[in-house]
């Protein structure tokens, strides 16, 4: 009574693990020719991730597509080519720093130069009108213990 | 019935708001403390009154009752009961309200301090009008945009169950970290509002708010280094940045915070850049408010977007009005924010400072620019370009360097105007120790220019602010004749501002190695051909092993886990190191899959491994390979960075009276 309970236990286990396996036998994986292309491709259902990183099913059939065209001879900027004719420059991970997406390699630079160079001619500006206090030592006048102390470190140097 | 009482509640809360704004704003405008105070009251009962709403909701999720929508979208029967407290920020309708909560625990805090005593009573009211309104809004969008506690007229049998993706410690504390980080910062921004229409010219708003703004600073850095240990332990992409949206938007904000603690301090020495402070604080208030509306309204494609709702463009209308109200606030108080006093020299803390704010934000409008540069190239061209990582690396890159570089070299400034001669003494050693380090570096065979050029940065701004603490150290030991540990103990209760700092930067520094260790030294790779049963493969010091897959149970019943067993063991000379278990959890209701990665190596070097896929059962299987050398060094940084913040923050007893800045008369600060 026992044992036939367990064994029908085993069974039911066995069985479970057996749809289990056979709904997972098989999960395709890209070889490294095509994850290196495929790092350099956005997926398009895994937001924000690129095409090696994401396990999806569309993304497996991009990654058999880089495959299949590397398969055929094409090489990696050809198949790269091909993808960007196909859906534009949105599918790739870097965008390329002409055309559309020039200005957003441009903004930083831009915005950098910009800020500091007003930063600049504030200081620049305010230099020329303010009369020169003499060069403290170096000190944080507002901690008078601080100040004491470092004083007496650089007495005792 | 409890969780209708907790609607209710939440009703009231909304209407507390309002009330508690109005009646301020009148008061202030009669001089009548009574309605003052009032006002004060309402707001501070939007505390209780709120986690009422959430204790009715957490009431719903803990008794199953798919009644309600919410709860039967963010749990099942199979969710236990840890995840199903957690579930009340699952998604959009339960975090609003979540982070009204929060919202409205400072809030309360705020007005329980003693106003009195802090002697910056005339600003209450307006404070209290500003938190009001804010939080109002939040309350606003709960109730009429997204609500939680909305029923169905059919109540399923079972819910759907908890986003796999939230299943992880770092994402169950990563929301409250930075909601609690947002809201944090909304303290000096409603001081700062108080300040203005008061017409106040004093440093007051900014003394007064000062720790409120180093709690939502140190939340918002907890909050980002959590985010990013989840994403590396969860996402199995490798690493623990993507530059996704919903990361980049509370770094946006902590990229303005982090200038605004500098600056701020600059008008407290100085009466300096009043006009400066006030941009940075509405800016930060702003980039909050802005990035909340874009996660939220599901403008932007990211890993856990919020689903596209409208709440976007009420977002934006309130953002539009919220602008409009301090421009003018701003302009009509120009003339009361002049400085006190020039810059002298441009060679000066304050100077070094001015730099260090611009080039922070011009890296909060790098990542800005590439966060939004969908939307824009979409609404121009009609195409949606996505910004991958390359953008960001490249262009925040030298930016944030260049920060590195001014923390090593501010400190040496004095306020007013520096001298060359006594700064380049002081930096002799730290750049000997640099580059010892780099001659050290590139004789063990790193010789790629750039990443030793950046080593030998982190060195030199190391070596600096450990000197920082040397020189106080020794001063004291010399002149005091106390011993080391004391001295430096007593050093940093004696000004834990500035050493709480210094160890921040420590932090910043560590954390700086181990992104550059990652970023130049990191390499991924993919088991080509597909590794047969019991067949090894090498990669870097590493020999891997394969023996098979297997199914697991899926820790909440609701997916399929296939786990791969491998044997690490040294390439050199074969001993095993370690077993590893990477997996894959493919949940069907969701139609979701995830990749587990398993983590093995050592502290300096970690090793990453995926499970890429398989065939025939496991007969081959593939693995995706990553080397993460120094990341380790990411998390001890943001450790020590959240340490730094503890020193600076802790009230010591010898420093009290608590809550009560020392009151200088207006204008007289630095006088």
């Amino acid at each position: 009574m026992m044992t036939s309970a367990i064994r029908a236990c085993i069974g039911l286990l066995l069985v479970t693990w057996l749809i289990a396996g056979w709904a997972q036998a098989q999960v395709p994986a890209p070889d490294e020719p095509t994850y290196r292309i495929a790092k350099q491709l956005n997926c398009p259902t895994c937001a924000g991730r690129n095409l090696a990183d994401c396990p999806t099913e569309t993304c497996a059939q991009w990654k058999a597509e880089i495959k299949a065209q590397l398969d055929a001879g094409k090489s990696a900027e050809e198949v790269l080519a091909y993808f960007q004719d196909r859906f534009g420059p949105t599918v790739l991970q870097e965008p390329p720093k002409s055309g559309i997406t020039a200005p957003l390699w441009a903004a930083p630079v831009g915005a950098a130069v910009v800020f500091l160079a007003i930063a600049g001619l504030v200081m620049w500006r305010t230099a020329q009108r303010g009369a020169p206090s003499p060069a403290s030592d170096g000190t944080d006048a507002h901690d008078p213990f601080v100040a004491a102390l470092e004083r007496e470190v650089r007495a005792g140097e | 019935m409890l969780t209708d009482l907790g609607h209710l509640a939440v009703i009231f809360a909304f209407v507390a708001c309002l009330y508690a704004a109005l009646v301020s704003l009148l008061g202030a405008q009669r001089n009548d403390d009574r309605l003052v105070q009032s006002g004060r009251l309402a707001a501070f009962i939007t505390f209780p009154l709120v986690l009422l709403g959430c204790l009715g909701l957490w009431y719903a999720l803990l008794t199953h009752d798919f009644g309600v929508n919410y709860v039967a979208n963010v749990s099942s029967l199979a969710t236990p009961v840890f995840f199903r407290i957690t579930a009340l920020w699952g998604a959009q309708e339960g975090s609003i309200l979540f982070w009204c909560l929060i919202m409205s625990a400072f809030v309360a805090a705020a007005m329980a301090r003693d106003w009195e005593a802090a002697g910056d009573k005339p600003l209450l009211p307006y404070v209290t009008a500003t938190m009001a309104l804010v939080l109002g809004f939040f309350l606003f969008l709960e109730l009429f945009l997204a609500n939680a506690f909305v029923r169905s007229e059919f109540p399923p049998q079972d819910g759907r169950g908890l986003n796999p993706l939230l299943r992880h410690p770092g994402m169950i504390i990563h929301p409250p970290m930075l909601y609690a980080g947002y809201t944090g910062l909304l303290v000096p921004f409603a001081f700062c509002i108080a300040s203005l229409a008061t017409r106040r010219s004093d440093d007051l708003w900014l003394r007064s708010s000062r720790r409120w703004t180093l709690v939502g600073w140190a939340f918002l850095t907890a909050g980002l280094l959590l985010g990013a240990r989840w994403a590396h332990d969860v996402l199995g992409w490798g690493g623990y940045w993507g530059w996704d949206p919903s990361e980049n938007k509370p770094l946006i904000t902590w990229l303005i915070a982090t200038p605004f603690l500098h600056s701020a301090m600059i008008q407290e020495k100085r009466g300096m850049f009043k006009n400066w402070n006030v941009f940075l604080v509405m800016l930060t208030f702003a980039s909050m408010f802005f990035g909340t509306a874009f996660i939220r309204s599901g403008l932007l494609t990211s890993v856990h977007a919020f689903a596209a709702s409208d709440i976007g463009p009420v977002f934006m209308a309130a953002l539009v009005i919220i602008l409009l109200i301090c421009a003018a606030l701003w302009i009509s108080r120009l003339d009361v924010l002049r400085s006190e006093r020039q810059l002298d020299s441009a060679f000066s803390r304050e100077g070094i400072f001015l730099v260090q704010n611009v080039l922070f934000l011009s890296t909060a409008f790098t990542v800005f620019i590439g966060t939004i540069f969908p939307i824009l190239s979409e609404a121009i061209s009609g195409t949606k370009i996505t910004v991958g990582p390359p953008f960001f690396d490249q262009t925040t890159g030298p930016q944030l360097a260049a920060l590195v570089l001014l923390m090593g070299v501010a400190p040496l400034l004095a306020w007013g105007k520096a001298s060359y001669a006594a700064v380049g003494r002081q930096m002799l050693a730290p750049v000997g120790f640099a580059l010892l380090v780099m001659v050290a570096l590139f004789l063990s065979g790193s010789r790629q220019p750039v990443p030793l050029l950046l080593f030998g940065l982190c060195a030199y701004t190391l070596a600096q602010t450990l000197m920082e603490y040397v020189r106080g150290v020794r001063a004291r030991m010399l002149s005091l004749n106390e011993r080391l540990p004391v001295a430096l103990i007593r050093l940093a209760q004696k000004n834990q501002r500035r050493y709480g700092g210094y160890l921040v930067h420590l932090g910043v520094v560590l954390l700086a190695i181990g992104v550059i260790g990652k970023g130049f030294y990191g390499y991924d790779t993919i088991t080509t051909p597909a590794v047969k049963l019991n067949d090894s493969f090498t990669v870097g010091n590493y020999t891997f092993t394969y023996r098979g897959i297997r199914p697991v149970p899926c820790e909440f019943n609701d997916c399929q886990t296939v786990q791969a067993m491998l044997l690490v063991s040294s390439a050199s000379d074969g001993r095993v190191l370690d077993a590893i278990f990477p997996y894959r959890d493919h949940y069907p209701l969701q139609q979701h899959t995830a990749t587990i990665p398993a983590i093995s190596g050592s502290f300096n070097e970690e090793v990453y491994v995926i499970l890429a896929g398989w065939d025939n059962n496991g007969a081959t299987a593939s693995f995706q390979v990553y080397i993460n050398p120094l990341i380790n060094w990411i998390w001890v940084g943001g450790i020590v960075m959240l340490l730094g913040f503890l020193v600076s923050f802790w009230k010591v007893p010898e420093r009290a009276p608590a809550f009560a800045p020392v009151m200088r008369p207006a204008g007289a600060a630095a006088k």
